[in-house]
C-alpha cells in the first residue's frame, strides 16, 4: 500500500466514524419525528371521527353509517380504510377500503374495549404496511358499545423516510468526498511531491550522477529535509570526488613505481646477460682478429673474418644500447626526509594494505635527520620490501613500519625497520633471499628481484640491508642509510 | 713491439677466463711483451710482489677478490703501477668508480684486440 493511500486512510478515518455516526443519529432522529408527526395527525383525526361516529350510533334517525364511513375514507387523505367491532369484536360495519381488512389485531381490540383506553399498531409488508388505530366507541351513558378501528397506510410516510435517509446520506457522502479530495490534493502537494523528489535525489546519488540540489523553499520539517539531503549530497560529491582523485594518483603512483621496477628488473638481465656474454664475443671477435693479422692482404678468407668480426661489432653495440635503455640512472644523492618519501607512499600503501587485507601503521619520528639518499631509489627499495611484507601477512596480519636514529661504526644513520606478522623466514634462506631469482611465490607472481635490487641500490647508497625472521615469529626487514653530512 | 731501452716489458693480465688470458697472451707475446697469468686477484697480487710488472690488465668478475678490490689493493701497494681496467658492459658508473680507485685505462669487454695492444703500448711510453 502506498504512502498516499495510507496516510488518507489514517487522515480520513476519524472524519468518516464522525460523520457516519452522525448520520445514522440524523437519520434515526428524521424517522422518530416523522412517524410521531404522522402518528399524531392520524390520532388527531381519528378523534373527530370516533365523535362523528359515536354521534351518529347515538342518533335514533340512524344515518346510514356506512355511508358516513365511505364519505370518511374518501375526504380524509390520512384515512384508507375504516371498521366498526361490536362487543364480541365481530366487525359490523366495513368501509371500503385500500387497506387488507381480512386482519384483525384481536388483542389489541380486546384491550382496547376492556379498558376503553385507543391504542395502535403498525402491521402488514410493503404497499400494504398500515398504521392501525383503534378507539373505543361509547353510547351516550358512557358505556363501551364497541370500537373503531382506522387504517392509514404507511407507503407515504415510508417513502419520506427513504427521501431523508438517502437525502442525509448523500450530503455526508459528498462531504466526505470533497474533503478526501482536498486531503490527497494537500498531501500530494505538500508532502509526497517534496518526497518524491528526495526519493528522485536519493536514486541519483545512488546511481553516481551529480544530484540536483532539491528546492529549498519551505521552512517545515520537510524543508530541512531537502536542506540535509542537499548538504549530504554536496558532501558525498566532494568526498567521491576526492576518492577518485586519490585513486588516480595511487594507480598513477603504482603505475610509476611498476615501470621503474619493470625497468630495474630488464637492466639487471639485460646486464647479468651482458657480463656473461661480454668475455666469449670478445674471444671470438679476438681470435678472428688474429686470424686476420696472420693471413696475407690478398687472402680470399680475410673477408669471412671480417664478417666475424663486424657481427661481433654488431651484437656488442645491440646490447651496449640495450643497456644505455635500461642501466638505473646515475643515483641522484641528496638529503632525504623519510617521511617525505613514505608520506606520499602511504595513499597507495594503505590501498594495497587493504587490499591484502593487513592492517598497516606507519610511526616514523618528526625530528630524524635527513638520509644520504636518492629519493626515488629510496622510494622502490621501501615498496619492494612492503609488498613483500604485505603478501607475506596476508590475510588480516599487520605491517608496522618504525624508524630511529642508529649510528653504524661511528657513522650516523638511520635505520628502518619493516615487520610483518606472516609466517616467518627459516634460517637457511636468509642469506639466499638476497640471491636474483630466489622466490617463495608460485611462479609468475615474483621475479625474484625486488630484494637483490634493493640490496644494489641501498649498497649503492651506503647503506644496506638485513632481514631478522624465524618460523612462527613474523619478519623484520631492517634498512640502514647514512645520514646527511 | 720493441721498446727503446728495454728488451721487454712485462703485462700481468689478471682474469678468470682462461681462453680471454690465452688471448690476450696471443697478441702481447709476438708484440714483444713477457705475458704473466693470473685467475684471481689473490694470486695477481702475488705476482704483483714478486715480479717485476710494468702494466696490469685486470678483469673486474672475478670470483673472490673482484677486479674493483684487487685495483684498491694495488693502489696501496704499488701507487703508480698502470692498470688496465676491463669489464663486459660496465657502463659510466663502473668506469668512475675505476678511476676513483686509480685505473689509468677503462676498457669495455668486447673490445678489438688491437685496440688494447695500442693501450698497453701508450700506457708503458708514458710510464717510461
Amino acid at each position: 500500500m502506498g504512502l498516499r493511500l495510507r496516510l488518507i486512510l489514517v487522515l480520513m478515518i476519524p472524519p468518516i466514524l464522525v460523520f457516519g455516526v452522525y448520520g445514522v443519529l440524523r437519520v434515526r432522529n428524521e424517522h422518530a419525528d416523522l412517524l410521531l408527526t404522522d402518528r399524531q395527525s392520524v390520532v388527531l383525526i381519528s378523534k373527530a371521527v370516533q365523535i362523528a361516529v359515536e354521534r351518529a350510533l347515538r342518533d335514533p334517525q340512524t344515518p346510514d353509517i356506512e355511508q358516513l364511513l365511505a364519505e370518511i375514507v374518501d375526504d380524509q387523505q390520512m384515512i384508507d380504510g375504516l371498521r366498526i367491532f361490536d362487543l364480541d369484536l365481530r366487525a359490523t360495519v366495513v368501509s371500503k377500503s385500500r387497506v387488507g381488512t381480512d386482519l384483525v389485531a384481536t388483542d389489541l381490540l380486546r384491550h382496547v374495549i376492556a379498558t376503553g383506553h385507543a391504542d395502535g399498531v403498525a402491521r402488514g409488508d410493503g404497499a400494504e404496511r398500515a398504521f392501525y388505530y383503534l378507539m373505543p366507541l361509547r353510547a351516550a351513558n358512557g358505556t363501551i358499545v364497541g370500537a373503531i378501528e382506522i387504517a392509514h397506510l404507511l407507503a407515504a410516510v415510508d417513502a419520506r423516510l427513504r427521501s431523508a435517509t438517502w437525502d442525509i446520506v448523500l450530503r455526508l457522502s459528498l462531504l466526505v468526498a470533497s474533503i478526501t479530495l482536498l486531503t490527497g490534493v494537500v498531501l500530494q502537494r505538500q508532502v509526497l511531491r517534496p518526497l518524491f523528489a528526495l526519493t528522485e535525489g536519493i536514486r541519483n546519488l545512488g546511481r553516481g550522477d551529480p544530484a540536483q540540489p532539491l528546492p529549498v523553499e519551505r521552512a517545515d520539517e520537510l524543508g530541512r529535509v531537502a536542506e540535509a539531503f542537499n548538504t549530504m549530497a554536496d558532501q558525498l560529491h566532494h568526498a567521491r570526488r576526492e576518492l577518485v582523485l586519490e585513486t588516480e594518483r595511487a594507480v598513477d603512483l603504482e603505475q610509476q613505481l611498476r615501470h621503474s621496477a619493470t625497468l630495474a628488473v630488464a637492466g639487471r638481465l639485460a646486464s647479468g646477460l651482458a657480463h656473461e656474454v661480454g668475455t666469449p664475443l670478445n674471444i671470438i671477435s679476438g681470435r678472428a682478429e688474429l686470424l686476420l693479422q696472420s693471413i696475407a692482404p690478398d687472402d680470399p678468407r680475410r673477408d669471412e673474418l671480417q664478417v666475424i668480426v663486424g657481427q661481433i661489432d654488431r651484437i656488442s653495440a645491440m646490447l651496449r644500447s640495450l643497456l644505455d635503455t635500461v642501466r638505473p640512472v646515475k643515483p641522484d644523492i641528496q638529503p632525504v626526509v623519510l617521511r617525505r618519501v613514505v608520506d606520499p607512499l602511504l595513499v597507495l600503501l594503505a590501498h594495497t594494505a587493504r587490499r591484502h587485507g593487513v592492517a598497516l601503521e606507519v610511526s616514523i619520528p618528526d625530528d630524524l635527520p635527513p638520509v644520504r639518499a636518492d629519493y626515488n631509489q629510496l622510494q622502490q627499495v621501501l615498496i619492494n620490501v612492503l609488498m613483500n611484507a604485505f603478501e607475506a601477512a596476508r590475510p588480516a596480519g599487520r605491517v608496522v613500519v618504525s624508524a630511529a636514529r642508529e649510528a653504524r661504526a661511528g657513522e650516523h644513520g638511520v635505520r628502518i625497520a619493516v615487520r610483518d606478522s606472516g609466517p616467518g623466514i627459516p634460517a637457511s634462506f636468509h642469506a639466499r633471499i638476497f640471491e636474483p631469482f630466489f622466490s617463495t611465490k608460485p611462479p609468475g607472481e615474483g621475479t625474484g628481484l625486488g630484494l637483490p635490487i634493493s640490496r644494489d641500490i641501498l649498497k649503492g647508497l651506503g647503506g644496506d640491508i638485513r632481514v631478522d625472521s624465524a618460523p612462527g615469529t613474523g619478519t623484520t626487514f631492517i634498512l640502514w642509510l647514512p645520514e646527511h653530512a | 713491439m720493441q721498446i727503446e731501452g728495454r728488451t721487454s716489458r712485462t703485462v700481468l693480465v689478471v682474469d678468470d677466463d682462461a681462453d680471454m688470458r690465452k688471448l690476450l697472451r696471443d697478441f702481447l707475446q709476438p708484440g714483444g711483451y713477457d705475458v704473466l697469468e693470473a685467475a684471481n686477484g689473490h694470486d695477481a697480487m702475488v705476482l704483483v710482489d714478486s715480479e717485476p710488472i710494468d702494466v696490469v690488465v685486470l678483469d673486474k668478475e672475478m670470483p673472490g677478490l673482484n677486479g674493483l678490490d684487487v685495483l684498491s689493493l694495488l693502489q696501496r701497494r704499488r701507487p703508480g703501477l698502470p692498470v688496465i681496467f676491463v669489464t663486459a658492459f660496465g657502463g659510466p658508473q663502473i668506469a668512475e668508480e675505476s678511476r676513483r680507485r686509480g685505473a689509468t685505462e677503462y676498457l669495455e669487454k668486447p673490445f678489438r684486440v688491437r685496440r688494447i695492444v695500442d693501450t698497453i703500448d701508450e700506457v708503458v711510453q708514458r710510464a717510461h
